[in-house]
């Protein structure tokens, strides 16, 4: 058996795709054991519904925020002091991310491992594709590479097809 | 080399591991035209093309359908016969069934058609499929294509029930939905049957392509009532069985006996490749080489005369030991696989939507995405992406996405990609 890291069915060997989810079952490799999790550590699992109302404004100046994959909502949190680069991690090159998408099915979904650079200047989050492959979103629109787009709190940031929302007001802190 | 269809499998994985569980096993079935003369006799067909001239199909639309009706009329030969019925309130045999000799009559009937009204399909099929019966044909090819852009009101399983009629006497049904505004369940169910498919033609430019397209598919049927069945060893299990290849379609299987089962795959063109992936259940085997499956393939092939001929095909599975099993799966059985799940994950999403069930329903069109993203459609995989996050805002998706989601799923927005020979791994 198989348990799919996506949604946690089981499923038989040598399944491809998940029968219950349609996540990828082969290419989803474990990450790598020795890999630093210093930031982008994934620190829960399943607080808060998508849909729901936003968090409120309690926490002005914090510099933790919250990419919340919107598939499985699971939550990666980030210290962001200046800029953090979105990725997917490849040892063999040498490209550790400071957001590693990897274990979100990034590779599935099109995330390139340089992919982009999220930043924190001067009171405002931007976000910058680095020439990804397959683009980065915001709130639908594709944003040119390259540019640093201003986003904010609640805003819908997509790597290749990785839906993740951006949240920089967290509850607790 | 006698005339027959071969048969070609490919298996996701060349080995499996020997363990005490079962495994999953996909098979890609492909199969195509062998050791055809330079060219059978065409068989004849008899077609009724019924069309919707409701007055939202006034201006553009109309003019192209009439102008696509008028090229068919070209394209046929003079042993084949053509009807056509037109429907709005009412329905009107605007050309009864006859062979396609005068052409130029003929040409100038499809001209005066005009739009008004409203749209009643069921009279129009059941004049349709009296129009298409007229004909005496000891062999040969009956179809019905029906375009429409709008919606039926009240007569909806009518329709569905005359649809059902024909099929179960051979005639087929193209339907062809044009614009944002027909029901594409109606159509979808009408043509759930062999020799049946529904097609969403986006823009009015399409509609002579699609026709022309159709017209030369049906002449190039070789092989008739084409039936697969399939026996499996003790303790092995077929889950699905879909068709890939020209388009995506699931299949009806009947468990005819014990470990057998059946499928009616209808008539066959001679060109391009017929496509099938199948999901076995291998129960737990020693090493060595297992017969897992048993296709047999039967069919008739009218044009030179044999009737029930057929082709077998044994499946193995190659059992190894664990260490000397590589993991690696089949790029061409992958990416047809990931198309079909991409097809399984939308149909999935509109059943939880129906139920309310929003944020599933949007998870997987958002996977169905990335599924289509990866087998090299990124156009549709955004059109997924931007309808999964317009569901969780706004509680639905828009219509023209739903249809490009449902039909691009399957590949079926026409024109249809042409569906050569090689694989476009």
């Amino acid at each position: 058996m198989i348990v799919c890291p996506n949604c946690a069915s089981r499923q038989l060997d040598g399944t491809i795709f998940c029968a219950e989810c349609g996540a990828g079952l082969i290419d989803a490799s474990p990450p790598e054991s020795t890999r630093e999790l210093d930031v982008g550590t994934i620190e829960s699992h399943d607080p808060l519904p998508v849909s729901g109302p936003l968090p409120a404004d309690d926490a002005p100046a914090a510099h933790t925020i919250t990419l919340v994959v919107v598939s499985n909502r699971r939550r990666i949190e980030v210290d962001l002091s200046d800029e953090a680069l979105i990725g997917r991690a490849d040892p063999t090159r040498g490209i550790m991310p400071d957001i590693d998408l990897g274990p979100f099915g990034g590779y599935d979904a099109g995330v390139s491992r340089r992919h982009a650079i999220l930043s924190y200047r001067d009171g405002a989050y931007r976000v910058e594709d680095l020439g990804s492959a397959n683009g980065t979103f915001v709130n639908g629109r594709q944003i040119e590479p390259m540019c640093a787009t201003p986003v904010k709190h609640g805003d819908e940031i997509m790597c290749g097809t990785l839906l993740l929302r951006l949240e920089t007001r967290n509850r607790q802190r | 080399m006698t005339p027959g269809i071969h048969l070609q499998q490919t298996l996701s994985r060349t080995t499996l591991a020997v363990g005490d569980e079962p495994q999953l096993i996909y098979v890609l079935l492909e199969a195509h035209a062998e050791g055809l003369a330079q060219q059978l006799p065409k068989l004849p067909l008899n077609l009724c093309l019924v069309l919707d001239r409701s007055s939202s199909m006034r201006g553009d639309r109309l003019m192209q359908v009439k102008d696509a009706a008028a090229r068919i009329v070209d394209q046929l030969g003079q042993d084949d016969y053509f009807s056509l019925v037109v429907f709005n309130d009412r329905a009107d045999v605007v050309i009864p069934a006859q062979r396609a000799i005068k052409k130029a009559d003929l040409k100038a009937a499809i001209a005066q058609i005009e739009a008004a009204g409203g749209t009643e399909m069921a009279q129009g099929m059941a004049l349709a499929l009296q129009e298409v019966q007229r004909p005496f044909l000891t062999r040969g090819i009956s179809r019905i294509i029906l375009l429409t852009d709008g919606r039926t009101y009240g007569d909806e399983s009518r329709c569905v029930e005359i649809a059902r009629r024909g099929q179960s006497r051979g005639i087929g049904l193209t339907a062809l939905g044009i614009g944002t505004e027909w029901n594409e369940d109606l159509l979808e169910t009408m043509t759930a049957s062999e020799n049946s498919r529904a097609q969403y033609i986006a823009t009015a430019q399409d509609v002579v392509k699609v026709f022309a397209d159709e017209v030369k598919r049906l002449h190039a049927i070789f092989a008739q009532q084409v039936q697969l069945s399939v026996e499996t060893r003790p303790g092995a299990l077929l889950r699905s069985l879909d068709q890939v290849r020209p388009f995506i379609a699931p299949i009806t299987i009947v468990e005819e006996a014990e470990r057998r089962w059946t499928a009616n795959l209808g008539d066959w063109p001679d060109t391009g490749v017929q496509g099938f992936l199948l999901e076995v259940v291998v129960p737990p085997l020693s090493v060595g080489d297992h017969p897992v499956l048993k296709l047999t393939l039967r069919y008739h092939l009218p044009g030179a005369n044999l009737r029930d001929q057929e082709r077998e095909l044994l499946i193995r599975a190659s059992m190894r030991p664990a260490e000397e099993v590589a993991h690696r799966v089949d790029t061409t059985v992958k990416h047809w696989l990931e198309r079909l799940v991409a097809y399984r994950l939308q149909a999935n999403a509109w059943k939880y939507a129906a139920e309310g069930r929003l944020e599933e329903a949007s998870e997987r069109l958002q996977m169905a995405g990335t599924r289509m993203l990866n087998a090299g459609d990124a156009a549709l995989a955004h059109t997924l992406q931007q309808e999964a996050t317009r569901l969780l805002r706004n509680g639905a998706v828009s219509e023209e996405g739903r249809k490009r989601i449902r039909f691009g799923t399957r590949g079926l927005i026409g024109p249809v990609a042409s569906d050569e020979r090689e694989t476009n791994t």
